[in-house]
């Protein structure tokens, strides 16, 4: 009997619940955001990273940029960096892919060894590579004395020698990435190659190389940048001097004590020139277009 | 096309043979815990389908075929050619062997167009010319109705279009023998009654050995000229596909062709099913059937189920037991009773309602005895 | 900061990186200024056994002489540690302008500590030695140098300091005089690094102070240049103005100044302030 009079209000306070409350996010959307305990480190994270860049820019001293950015020995110390990283990267590529194939495809002994050896450059403090390099390509150096005796030529304080202390930073990144992709490569690829009468060399140009062609690119752009920025092997093993030996990041250090504004500039640049080139290479390279999915939907 | 015979069989077969050989294995490989011990010989024209269940060694068989796996013991001679021989410490590496290998999930290089998968072998084995090797692949294509596919990625073909691109690849270079490791098994079943039907028109017409690995009774049935079954590394039966189907020698092989089979013993005409000593079940031996160890082989679908005990009567065998599974497969029942021996037996699915069979349920198995197939061990019975 | 017998390398990233040890030696120093004030003024040897720890920038041709210099008044004022920076006085300056927590600054040109003092930092330098340049050759002078027009030849592989460097600066004025043009292989960031350079051989020879020479007798072997054609630079010591230390700091420079700091100097090498 009272039901009729109690029914209609509690209708109503019901149905404006269920048609006040938010719609409720679906599944997906609360799975992307990242929980606040990961959120905020990372956001720390990118900006500890991010923060020295920014800094460059806004310190920037807009005003005498041009004509600092205008005197030749910028333009030599750039034109240095830029070819000498180029050509770095080309021999690392050239020597370092032979090497990851040998460390991931052949079988000799003392292979761990060498491949624990291999990246020693990394975590070697880049001025003790350099010393290192002198001892062995110096004039008094092991090889380098030979060098001197037969031939009369010596390495240190030429632009050779820039390309060689980059190389020796920087081939460790190429190596360890086309390692990695060689090891975790489908070996099935090659065995179907050989069924169709590709011979190993054949098949490593043919199938292993294209296939891992992303490591490669990857590796390659890493090798590059750290070449770009070598400073503590190359200025102990090849010396500094305007537009032989003086790249960028030694040109900054040496503005640094004179004038703060032309070190700023400077860092401006290769900081400029850095960034262009990770992103041009970044949407090419570093997504995986060739996925192997080997034909299956 | 290009030359399909492989030259360098056809350099070492005396003048004046009328007819190749073929393929001629015999295969010996330890692989840890399993030692594959196989002999096979397939003619020309004619398809062996190696059927067993995984981890026999069907793969590595296959391999070994190939070069991919070198013997430890036997030969393998293609058309009089020795492609590997331990013992005479002769091995021809895969690049040269000629044999074409359809692998499971095909393996198409990712970063070639379809067009150009097919196109490596003719490219790579006889340096022929892109624009050439090209045109015989689209050639292929188009015959096998690949044509609108050609220049797309493999990642971009469903699976049936995948599959006969990588028939096409293996068979462009005009190889000497054909391999195919479980070829159909990654399509959808729709597909694969479809490619299956290509595939059977085509492999007569290659006139090359064809060994196909499966673990599907109706691809070596539909497919096949013989039939090797391999398990644990031995081939435990061989013949022709209907036979083995339907006279099967070991369980594995009668699990899939869904019949029971009962190892029994002949003696005196009289047939008695093997463990079931205690109550022991016979019937008579057919005319001609040695003493000794039998095979007894029993289709589900012609077996009585009832709930009571029937009356004895003569030319029936009676089996009784708890049913152990019920299982429905469309408009049949399958019946799994742990009666001595477990039988299965099918019935129609309106059966089922009527007898309310479930788990436990005890019941009354019934078979006439003309329908129990008794064959031997070695051979079958006439 | 770091106590160090060779020159300190200097990162690209110094002032963020020397602000996080600031930040802990401010720390540390806000600590003890309490007891000092409370404490009766004692002895200034025989101070109490607070520690206290400067931190002296200097430049990398004082290495030698005020590491010793540092062990001799760590042994008289026990619980005091003396720990240096040594590298090119122009980048010492530039850092100290920038922030870098030093105590002292001793200076290899009056350039440089006039860079630091107009900008605030320090005050009222004082010269307490002097130094004149020296060539330098590898031990067995293989490329047979005499004297500084050998320097010139097209055969003769040179380091000099970087133009902007004290001893740079010197060795321009050197050349300027001698009327000669010398195209070095290499600029060295600092006189060791020069010097190192034509220790290991891989030059021919190299413009260095006469201290540097004394202090690697072993390595290399020094030709002298004529007196008249030679730079003297002048060496100024001061604290630091923001020195968390400036009563040990202080101490620290009368020490350098006193007789028995300039008997480690003359030894080595150095001239007199005058």
């Amino acid at each position: 009997m009272t039901t009729g009079r109690l029914a209609r209000p509690v209708a109503r306070p019901v149905a404006r619940l269920t048609r006040r409350r938010p719609p409720s996010r679906s599944r997906s959307e609360t799975r992307g955001r990242a929980p606040w305990p990961l959120a905020v480190p990372a956001a720390l994270a990118a900006l500890f990273l991010l923060m020295p860049l920014l800094s460059l820019i806004i310190r920037a001293p807009w005003e005498s940029l041009p004509e600092l950015l205008t005197d030749p020995s910028t333009r030599h110390a750039l034109w240095l960096s830029v070819r000498t990283a180029t050509i770095a990267t080309v021999v690392c590529m050239l020597f370092g892919i032979p090497l990851a194939w040998a460390l991931a495809r052949a079988t000799f002994p003392g292979r761990s060894l060498l491949r624990a050896l291999v990246t020693i450059p990394l975590v070697l403090p880049p001025v003790v590579g350099g010393v290192s390099l002198l001892l062995v390509l110096g004039r008094r150096g092991i090889v380098g004395s030979r060098l001197d005796d037969w031939f009369g030529f010596t390495i240190p304080f030429t632009t050779d020698a820039v390309i060689i202390a980059q190389t020796f930073v920087a081939m460790p990144f190429l190596v360890l990435s086309v390692e990695g992709a060689l090891s975790a490569a489908d070996r099935r690829f090659e065995d179907a190659a050989a069924t169709l009468g590709a011979n190993r060399v054949t098949v490593f140009f043919r199938v292993t190389l294209p296939m891992i062609l992303p490591a490669i690119a990857a590796g390659a752009v890493l090798c590059w940048a750290r070449a770009l920025g070598e400073f503590g092997a190359t200025i102990t093993f090849a010396g500094n001097f305007p537009k032989t030996t003086q790249t960028m990041p030694l040109a900054v250090y040496l503005a640094m004590e004179v004038d703060p504004d032309k070190a700023v500039a400077l860092s401006l640049v290769l900081l400029t020139v850095s960034i262009v080139v990770l992103v041009a290479l970044r949407g090419r390279w570093w997504n995986s277009r060739h996925t192997h999915t080997a034909g299956l939907t | 096309m290009i030359e399909r015979s492989d030259p360098a069989a056809l350099a070492k077969a005396p003048p004046g043979t009328p007819r190749r050989t073929g393929l001629v294995a015999r295969i010996g490989i330890e692989l840890g815990t399993l030692t594959l011990d196989a002999e096979l010989a397939v003619e020309p024209g004619r398809t062996l389908a190696v059927l067993g269940p995984n981890g026999a060694g069907k793969s590595t068989l296959l391999r070994a075929l190939a070069g991919l796996v070198p013997l430890q013991r036997g030969r393998v001679e293609l058309d009089g050619a020795v492609l590997d021989d331990p013992a005479a410490r002769r091995f021809v590496p895969p690049e040269r062997r000629g044999a074409g290998y359809v692998f499971q999930d095909y393996l198409l290089f990712p970063h070639l167009t379809a067009i150009d998968n097919v196109a490596f072998g003719p490219r790579v084995r006889h340096r022929v010319r892109r624009a050439a090797a090209r045109a015989a692949a689209r050639e292929m294509l188009d015959r096998l109705g690949l044509a609108e596919v050609a220049h797309l990625r493999p990642g971009a073909l469903s699976g049936g279009q995948a599959q006969r691109v990588a028939l096409a690849r293996a068979l462009a270079p005009g190889p000497g023998l054909l391999l195919l490791d479980e070829p159909l098994a990654a399509l959808d079943a729709g597909t694969r009654l479809e490619v299956r039907a290509e595939v059977r028109a085509l492999l007569p017409t290659l006139d090359v050995p064809v060994v196909m690995v499966t673990h599907d009774p109706v691809d070596a049935l539909t497919l096949a000229d013989d039939v090797a079954v391999l398990e644990r590394g031995q081939v435990v039966q061989r013949g022709e596909p209907a036979e083995v189907i339907t006279r099967p020698r070991t369980s594995y092989v009668a699990r899939l062709a869904g019949l029971n089979l009962f190892p029994g013993t002949a003696a005196g005409g009289v047939v008695t099913l093997d463990a079931t000593a205690a109550r022991p079940v016979t019937l008579p031996a057919p005319p001609g059937t040695a003493d000794g160890s039998v095979l007894v082989a029993l289709r589900p679908s012609e077996i009585g189920v009832q709930l009571s005990e029937p009356g004895a009567a003569p030319g029936i065998q009676v089996l009784t037991g708890p049913v152990t599974s019920v299982e429905t497969l469309g408009d049949q029942v399958r019946v799994q009773v742990a009666s001595t021996p477990a039988t299965r037996a099918e019935i129609p699915a309106r059966r089922l309602a009527n007898l309310r069979l479930v788990r436990g349920t005890p019941v009354w198995l019934t078979v006439d005895e003309g329908r129990w197939d008794v064959y031997s061990q070695g051979g079958a019975a006439p | 900061m770091i106590r160090t017998a060779r020159k300190a390398r200097v990162s690209r990233f110094a002032v963020p990186l020397l602000l996080v040890p600031a930040l802990a030696l401010v720390a540390a120093g806000c600590g003890s200024d309490d007891d000092e004030t409370t404490a009766a003024p004692p002895a200034a040897t025989t101070a109490a056994a607070e520690p206290h720890t400067i931190t002296v920038f200097a430049a990398a041709s004082l290495t030698e002489t005020f590491t010793e210099l540092g062990r001799q008044f760590e042994a008289g004022h026990p619980g005091t540690t003396v720990e240096f920076s040594f590298a090119a006085s122009s980048a010492l300056a530039q850092q100290i302008n920038s922030g870098a927590p030093a105590d002292v600054f001793a200076s290899a040109s009056t350039k440089n500590m006039t860079e630091v003092v107009d900008a605030g930092n320090a005050a009222d330098p004082k010269t307490f030695a002097t130094n004149s340049l020296e060539i330098a050759v590898p031990k067995d002078n293989p490329a047979r140098i005499d004297d500084l027009a050998d320097l010139a030849s097209p055969d003769v592989k040179v380091a000099l300091c970087e133009a902007q460097v004290p001893c740079g600066v010197a060795a321009t004025t050197v050349l300027e005089k001698a009327g000669l043009r010398v195209t070095p292989v290499t600029f060295g960031q600092d006189v060791k690094a020069v010097l190192t350079t034509v220790g290991l051989g891989e030059v021919d020879a190299g413009l260095v102070y006469q201290t540097d020479v004394a202090s690697a007798e072993d390595r290399v072997t020094g030709i002298e240049i004529p007196a008249d054609v030679n730079a003297r630079t002048s060496y100024p010591v001061a604290t630091v103005s923001e020195s968390q230390e400036a009563e040990t700091a202080k101490e620290f420079v009368e020490f350098v100044l006193s007789d028995e700091g300039a008997a480690v100097l003359t030894e080595a090498g150095f001239g007199p302030p005058a």
